[in-house]
């Protein structure tokens, strides 16, 4: 008997978000069409007719009070709206010409999408800081400090995060 | 804030901030209609996708360029605003101005 349902665990880091797009399009060019967005990194697919359908990520840092006008622009364009992981909103559309259907049509807008990642990032890191820093206080016994050493790798992580979503902003630039 | 000021602030306008505003000179429109009206004038070369025109809105209404006109159906339409028609007319001079320049130094690019 032949599974309609698929489930994936899959890491994608927040400047890939291209490459997750492109996965997602993969899998329903193959059939496997997105479902749902269960938990973080958690991806549920069903089997349907193969199509070429583009998926576009929008990170919406804003306050959803306004979901509704939010939606509905989206939804006016064309544009199915899958359901969310954290903060990226997961949309789709059939691609139908030549041209792939875009959510963002200018460098500009897209960038902007990237600065807002990249303010919470940043808005979030001096709180990361000073508890990573009270922990280094009790680093003298050993539950301390091995929560010391993950705290540090997690940040160099963090760091290495922000790199990229700046790097990504200045290759957007360049266009 | 004088008018000038105002102008030096906000010019150039970028290409779909432009035709947002263009799409809003005759009357309100809803997003949806902004998409279709700029892809119609500019003769599909020039597309505004929903996530683009979202974030527009924001910047366009926060700086008072446009307001919202009415609400119905979960569908915002907006109109321009004085300040909105002021700086709007000045990036068309601006890119009079600009064409014509251009025109005038195309037979040397041929």
């Amino acid at each position: 008997m032949k599974t309609n349902t698929l489930r994936k665990i899959k890491v994608f880091w927040a400047w890939e978000d291209d490459r997750e797009e492109a996965w997602l399009r993969s899998m329903s060019l193959q059939g496997w069409h997105l479902a749902s967005l269960p938990f973080p990194m958690v991806y549920t697919f069903t089997r349907g007719e193969p199509k070429d359908i583009v998926y576009r990520m929008d990170y919406k840092s804003s306050p959803n009070t306004d979901m509704a006008d939010y939606l509905s622009l989206f939804h006016d364009a064309g544009w199915e709206h899958i359901g969310r992981m954290a903060s990226w909103q997961y949309f789709r559309k059939e691609r139908t010409d030549d041209d792939l259907p875009e959510i963002y049509t200018d460098a500009e807008s897209k960038i902007q999408k990237y600065r807002r990642l990249l303010l919470i990032l940043g808005v979030l890191s001096p709180l990361y800081l000073s508890s990573t820093i009270n922990i280094s206080k009790r680093a003298d016994d050993p539950l301390g400090m091995g929560l010391l050493i993950f705290m540090i790798v997690f940040a160099l992580f963090y760091i290495y995060a922000i790199v990229r979503l700046w790097m990504r902003i200045r290759e957007l630039q360049k266009l | 804030m004088t008018e000038l000021d105002e102008i030096k602030k906000y010019l150039p306008l970028s290409e779909s901030t432009c035709y947002i505003l263009l799409c809003l000179a005759e009357g309100p429109l809803h997003g949806y209609g902004i998409m279709q009206k700029t892809e119609a004038l500019s003769g599909g070369l020039v597309k505004i996708g929903p996530g683009t025109l979202y974030g527009a809105f924001s910047v366009l209404e926060k700086e008072g360029l446009i307001v919202m006109a009415e609400s119905r159906d979960r569908q915002k339409r907006y109109s321009l605003t004085a300040k909105g028609r002021r700086i709007l007319a000045a990036q068309i001079n601006r890119l009079e101005a600009l064409t014509r320049s251009g025109q005038a130094v195309l037979p040397f690019l041929r």
